[in-house]
C-alpha cells in the first residue's frame, strides 16, 4: 500500500475513514474563501460592465483595488531594489514577511487568490485528469529559489523581472486580459476580440498555464514556481513551530500526497522551507503521528530525524551552485533587456498621465494590469511585444475609441508601485501625455472637402480649448481682398494647451473612420516624445504647465499703452 | 459603437450669450423715439468711453504681419492654392510669433490674418480690436489707411460685439475724415440705439446698390417699422445692377426663387409679429409644386423643409405670453441645418435670462454667426425684432423656433 511505484501514483480511498469534506482545515477554507471573493470583488466591480459614464469618474476615491499586488511580498521589495526608491508597498511586503516568520506561508495558504483558484481548479479539474500525474518530484523543490535569485539578481540591475512572475501581478494581468476578452465579446461585436494582441494572449496563456500546472500536481506553481512564495518560505524557516513526526508512523503515505507544498520529504521528515503548516497531512494522518510543536520541545523520540535540511537528490552544494547560476541567468537576462531597453524607448509609447520617465517607469511598473482595468474608458492597453521584451504589458494609452477623460484620475490610484503617480484631478490635467498632430492630407476641412469640427467640441466640452480654428482655402475678389465667408475653418492645435488626452483622436475616429467611413485613420492624433510630454518624479503638474506657459508667454509689444481715443481724433 | 455614443457630451456652452450683458443705453424716453441728435450723443458718450477689456487684453499678433497694411494680399482674385501660394502639402514653415501652433508659413497679410485667425476664433476677437487699433494709431499720418482702420473697427464692433454704439462712434470718424462705412450697417445701428426714423432716413438716402436692394435691407426696412415696403420689395427683388453682398463680402445671389421669396416675406412677419400672416406664406411654399423648392446646391436646404419647421415654431410664437411662463430652465429640441439642436431657456424673475445652444450639430462657423439671435432674444426680452442672420437662417430660426416652442409649453 506504501509503494509508490515510479510514475503514476494512483490515489487510494482512505478505507474506514471518514472522507471528509474538506481536506484542510474548515477556517482556513473560509478565509481563502473570503480573500478569494474580495479580491473579485474588487477587480471586477472596475471591470467595462460597470464602468462609470462620462463625467461620472470622479466619484471619489477608488477602494483599494490594488490591495492584493500590496500585500505580495515580491512586488514591493523588487521594485523597490530595481527603481531604488522607496515604494509604497515596501511596508506593506515587509510587514507581510514579518507576519510569515509567526505563521509560514500564511499568505499562500490563506490569503493568496491565485493559489485559492488554484486550489478550485484542482479541486474541480485536476482531480479528474489523472494522465499527466507526477510522483512527488522532490529534485523541483528548489527551483523557485532559483527563479527568486534571478529576480533579485536582474533587480539589482535594474530590470524588473518579477512582474512576469510575482503570483498576483499573474493573475491580474491574466484576468485582465481574459476579462477584457470577454466583456469586449458580450458588450460590443465578438469581432473586437481581434484589437487583443499577442500581449495580452501571452499573459491568458500565462495564468492558464500556472493553472494548468495543477494537473501535473495540486498545487505545483505553489510548491514549485512562484518566487513570491519562495520569499514567503524563507521566512517561514525562522518560525518557532514546526512540524514533527513521531515514532507511530507507518509510513502510509497519504501525508506526501495531500501535501500541498510538497513539504513532506520521501523519509517524512518536513521540509521547512516548504511547510505553510497548513495541516492537511495531520488531518489525513491515520495514526495521529503528526504534531506542530514548539522548536524546543522535546516530542517522543521520532522514528525520522526532526528535520531534514536536504532532499536527496540533491546536495548542499548541487544547491548553492544552482543560485549561483540562477543569479547569474538573471543578471545575463537583465542586461540583455537593458539593451533592448534603449533601442525599443525610441518608440515613444504614450504612457498614462502622471507616470514617472521612462526609464525609471519600466523598472517599477509591476505589470500587473490594474490600471487597464480601472480605466473607465478603456484607453489604456497593455502593450504587447511591440516594445521589447522588457515593454511587454506596460500600459500604452490607444486614444482610438476613446479618450483620456479629464474627470478621471483613477490609473494612478490602482497603480501598487507608484509607477503611476496618484495625482489630484486638477494636477492630472496639467500633466502631458502627449501631444496631438493634425494631418492635414486627411483633415477634412483642411483638405477643402467638406467643414467638421468635431475636434473643436470635443476639446472644448473637456475644457481644454487646445484646438481653434482656422480659414483656409481664402477666395478674393477683384481687388485681391480676401472674402471672409469663402473656405473652411479648419482646426489648429495649440500646443501649449494640448495635453494629449486623445479625445479628439477619439472623435474623429468614431464618426469619420468608422461612422462615414471618409478616412481610414484619424486625422489628428497624439504623439509622444521629447518636449511633447511632461514626466517627473515629484513635484507639481500644474507648476510645470505655468512655467512653460511663462516662457512662451510673447513679450508684451507696447511699452506704453495705446490710448483708447487718440488725441488726434478727438 | 455604444461606447462612443454613451460618452457623447452634453452641454456644450458657446459665448455665454446669455451672460451677454451689453450696457443698454439709459433709458430715458420710450426707446424707440429718440431723435437723431439724442442717439448721437449717446454715441458719442459710449463710443469715446474705454471698454472694460481694453486694460487686461494684450495686444497681440505674429511677429511676422507687415504692419504697414498693404492692400492686396498680393495674389488678386481666385482660389488661392491655385495661385501657387501656400502649399499646404508640402514645405511647411515653423510657425512664427506666439502661440498659434499652425503649421502652416506664419500670415503676413493683415485683413489675411483678420479674417483666417481673428474673426474664427472668439478668445481672439479682443486682440484683434486691439490690433486694429493699434494700426490705426501708426498709421495716423496715412489718411487713406486710417479711414481703412476707423471703418475696420467699426465692423469689428458691429460684426464681432454687437456693440452698435462703438461701432457708429468709429464709422462716424470715418466719415469725418472722408471715409464711406456701410450704410446699411450704420442705419441698423441708428435703430438699434433708439431711433427708427433715422434709418429710415439713412435708408432712403443710401446710394450704393447694397443699401437698397440686399435681404439686410429688406429686414432692416421691416425691422423699422415699414413691413408692407419690404415685402414690397422682396417682390421686386433681383432687378438690373450688381447682386451686391450681403455681409463682409459674401456674394449674394442676383435674384430669389419664389420660395425663397416667400420664406423671407414670412420671416419679416414673423419678425414684426405678424404671426397669421408668416403663417400664410408658409402654407404658399409648402403648395409650390416641387420642383421650385429643391435646392440648387448642397448649400441650401430644403424650403419646404425650413416652411414645415417655421409653421410649427410660429403657431408657438402665436400662442406664446411670456407673463405667464412661471421662473425655470426649459429645453426644447427641434431639427436644424446638421441635425437636432437642444435650445435651453432660463426664465428668471419673469424675465428671460438666458438663452443657450446646449445640443447641436451645426457647423461652427453657422452657430458662431446665429449667436446674435440667442443674445437677441433675452435683450429684447421677446422675439419680435429678433435678427435672423443671413447666411445662417436656418440655424437662427432654429434656435427662435426652440426658444418659442420651450416657453410655449413652459405657460401655465
Amino acid at each position: 500500500m506504501t509503494a509508490s511505484r515510479a510514475g503514476r501514483d494512483k490515489p487510494q480511498r482512505l478505507s474506514g475513514q471518514p472522507q471528509t469534506r474538506w481536506t484542510g482545515n474548515r477556517r482556513r477554507r473560509l478565509t481563502q474563501a473570503l480573500c478569494l471573493l474580495l479580491f473579485l470583488t474588487l477587480f471586477f466591480y472596475f471591470s467595462r460592465a460597470h464602468r462609470l459614464e462620462a463625467g461620472g469618474a470622479t466619484a471619489g476615491h477608488l477602494p483599494p483595488v490594488d490591495l492584493f499586488l500590496n500585500l505580495d511580498p515580491l512586488v514591493g521589495l523588487s521594485t523597490a531594489l530595481a527603481a531604488r526608491a522607496f515604494v509604497g508597498p515596501l511596508v506593506l511586503a515587509l510587514a507581510v514577511l514579518v507576519i510569515g516568520v509567526i505563521f509560514p506561508r500564511w499568505f499562500c495558504g490563506y490569503v493568496c487568490p491565485l493559489g485559492t483558484l488554484i486550489d478550485l481548479f484542482d479541486w474541480t479539474l485536476g482531480r479528474r485528469v489523472q494522465r499527466f500525474r507526477l510522483s512527488a518530484t522532490s529534485r523541483w523543490v528548489h527551483l523557485r529559489f532559483y527563479f527568486l535569485t534571478g529576480i533579485w539578481a536582474a533587480a539589482l540591475f535594474g530590470v524588473l523581472l518579477s512582474g512576469f512572475g510575482a503570483a498576483i501581478p499573474v493573475l491580474t494581468r491574466g484576468m485582465q486580459s481574459i476579462a477584457a476578452a470577454i466583456q469586449a465579446g458580450l458588450e460590443g461585436d465578438w469581432h473586437e476580440l481581434a484589437s487583443l494582441d499577442g500581449g495580452q494572449y501571452f499573459a491568458a496563456a500565462l495564468l492558464l498555464v500556472v493553472l494548468g500546472l495543477g494537473l501535473l500536481r495540486p498545487r505545483f506553481w505553489c510548491a514549485y514556481l512562484c518566487p513570491s512564495g519562495a520569499l514567503l518560505s524563507a521566512m517561514g524557516t525562522l518560525n518557532p513551530r514546526r512540524r514533527v513526526v513521531e515514532s507511530t508512523c507507518t509510513r502510509c503515505g497519504r501525508c506526501r500526497r495531500v501535501c500541498s507544498f510538497d513539504a513532506i520529504a520521501p523519509d517524512y521528515s518536513t521540509r521547512l522551507a516548504s511547510c505553510a503548516h497548513c495541516k492537511r497531512c495531520q488531518r489525513v494522518c491515520p495514526q495521529q503521528s503528526i504534531r506542530f510543536v514548539g522548536r524546543w520541545s522535546r516530542p517522543r523520540p521520532a522514528a525520522t530525524p526532526a528535520t531534514s535540511a536536504t532532499a536527496p537528490a540533491l546536495t548542499r552544494r548541487g544547491f548553492f551552485l544552482g543560485l549561483v547560476g540562477a543569479g547569474g541567468a538573471g543578471i545575463g537576462a537583465a542586461t540583455g533587456l537593458a539593451h533592448d531597453r534603449q533601442s525599443h524607448i525610441a518608440s515613444y509609447p504614450i504612457r498614462p498621465p502622471g507616470s514617472v520617465p521612462e526609464v525609471r517607469f519600466r523598472r517599477q511598473c509591476i505589470r500587473c494590469g490594474q490600471c487597464v482595468q480601472v480605466c473607465p474608458a478603456n484607453v489604456l492597453r497593455p502593450a504587447g511585444f511591440e516594445l521589447g521584451i522588457d515593454g511587454i504589458w506596460t500600459p500604452t494609452l490607444v486614444a482610438d475609441a476613446a479618450g483620456c477623460d479629464p474627470s478621471c484620475n483613477r490609473c494612478g490610484q490602482a497603480c501598487p508601485t507608484g509607477a503611476i503617480r496618484d495625482l489630484a484631478l486638477d494636477e492630472k490635467r496639467a500633466a502631458r501625455l502627449g501631444l496631438a498632430v493634425i494631418d492635414e492630407n486627411a483633415c477634412l476641412p483642411h483638405c477643402g472637402k467638406e467643414a467638421c469640427g468635431l475636434c473643436f467640441s470635443e476639446c472644448a466640452a473637456a475644457g481644454y480649448h487646445a484646438i481653434e480654428y482656422i480659414r483656409v482655402g481664402i477666395e478674393y475678389d477683384a481687388g485681391g481682398r480676401p472674402l471672409a465667408d469663402s473656405g473652411f475653418l479648419a482646426p489648429v492645435v495649440l500646443a501649449d494647451r494640448c495635453v494629449g488626452c486623445g479625445l479628439c483622436q477619439a472623435r474623429c475616429h468614431a464618426v469619420n473612420v468608422v461612422e462615414k467611413r471618409l478616412l481610414d485613420g484619424s486625422a489628428v492624433r497624439v504623439a509622444a516624445g521629447l518636449g511633447r510630454e511632461d514626466r517627473i518624479v515629484s513635484g507639481s503638474y500644474r507648476e510645470l504647465q505655468n512655467q512653460r506657459r511663462e516662457r512662451n508667454r510673447p513679450q508684451p509689444r507696447e511699452t506704453k499703452r495705446d490710448e483708447y481715443l487718440p488725441d488726434f481724433l478727438r | 459603437m455604444s461606447r462612443v455614443i454613451a460618452f457623447q457630451r452634453v452641454a456644450i456652452v458657446l459665448l455665454a450669450a446669455g451672460v451677454m450683458s451689453i450696457a443698454s443705453p439709459a433709458d430715458g424716453q420710450a426707446r424707440n423715439a429718440r431723435t437723431k441728435t439724442e442717439v448721437d450723443a449717446l454715441i458719442a458718450q459710449a463710443g469715446s468711453s474705454t471698454p472694460d477689456w481694453w486694460d487686461t487684453t494684450e495686444l497681440d499678433y505674429p511677429e511676422t504681419l507687415d504692419l504697414n497694411w498693404p492692400v492686396r494680399a498680393g495674389f488678386g482674385p481666385g482660389r488661392f492654392e491655385e495661385r501657387g501660394g501656400r502649399d499646404r502639402r508640402g514645405g511647411r514653415g515653423r510657425r512664427g510669433g506666439g502661440g498659434f501652433g499652425w503649421e502652416q508659413s506664419p500670415p503676413t497679410n493683415v485683413d489675411e490674418y483678420l479674417i483666417q485667425v481673428v474673426y474664427p476664433n472668439p478668445s481672439r476677437h479682443k486682440a484683434g480690436v486691439k490690433l486694429v487699433h493699434h494700426l490705426m494709431i501708426r498709421h495716423k499720418d496715412d489718411p487713406e489707411k486710417l479711414r481703412r482702420s476707423l471703418n475696420t473697427l467699426g465692423e469689428m464692433f458691429y460684426e464681432l460685439f454687437g456693440e452698435y454704439a462703438r461701432a457708429a462712434f468709429w464709422w462716424q470718424k470715418c466719415a469725418a475724415l472722408g471715409g464711406g462705412a456701410d450704410a446699411l450697417k450704420v442705419a441698423r445701428c441708428y435703430f438699434e440705439l433708439g431711433s427708427p426714423a433715422t434709418a429710415a432716413d439713412l435708408l432712403s438716402q443710401a446710394g450704393s446698390d447694397e443699401a437698397r436692394n440686399t435681404k439686410d435691407a429688406i429686414k432692416l426696412w421691416a425691422r423699422i417699422g415699414e413691413v408692407d415696403k419690404a415685402l414690397s420689395m422682396i417682390e421686386s427683388y433681383g432687378g438690373a445692377g450688381n447682386p451686391g453682398t450681403d455681409r463682409f463680402g459674401f456674394r449674394g445671389r442676383r435674384s430669389m426663387s419664389q420660395s425663397s421669396k416667400y420664406l423671407l416675406a414670412a420671416e419679416i412677419c414673423r419678425g414684426a409679429g405678424r404671426y397669421d400672416e408668416a403663417l400664410a406664406y408658409y402654407a404658399k411654399v409648402l403648395a409650390l409644386p416641387n420642383s421650385e423648392t429643391r435646392p440648387a446646391d448642397h448649400h441650401e436646404t430644403d424650403d419646404k423643409f425650413e416652411a414645415q419647421v417655421n409653421r410649427t415654431g410660429t403657431e408657438f410664437l402665436r400662442t406664446l405670453d411670456l407673463t405667464r411662463v412661471p421662473d425655470g430652465s426649459y429645453t426644447e429640441t427641434v431639427e436644424a441645418y446638421g441635425g437636432p439642436m437642444t435650445v435651453q431657456v432660463v426664465v428668471r424673475n419673469r424675465r428671460i435670462a438666458s438663452v443657450e445652444v446646449t445640443r447641436h450639430q451645426e457647423t461652427y462657423e453657422y452657430l458662431i454667426m446665429a449667436q446674435p439671435t440667442a443674445r437677441q432674444i433675452g435683450q429684447k426680452q421677446g422675439f419680435e425684432g429678433v435678427d435672423v442672420i443671413t447666411g445662417a437662417t436656418v440655424t437662427s430660426d432654429a434656435i427662435i423656433n426652440a426658444a418659442a416652442a420651450a416657453l410655449a409649453k413652459a405657460m401655465e
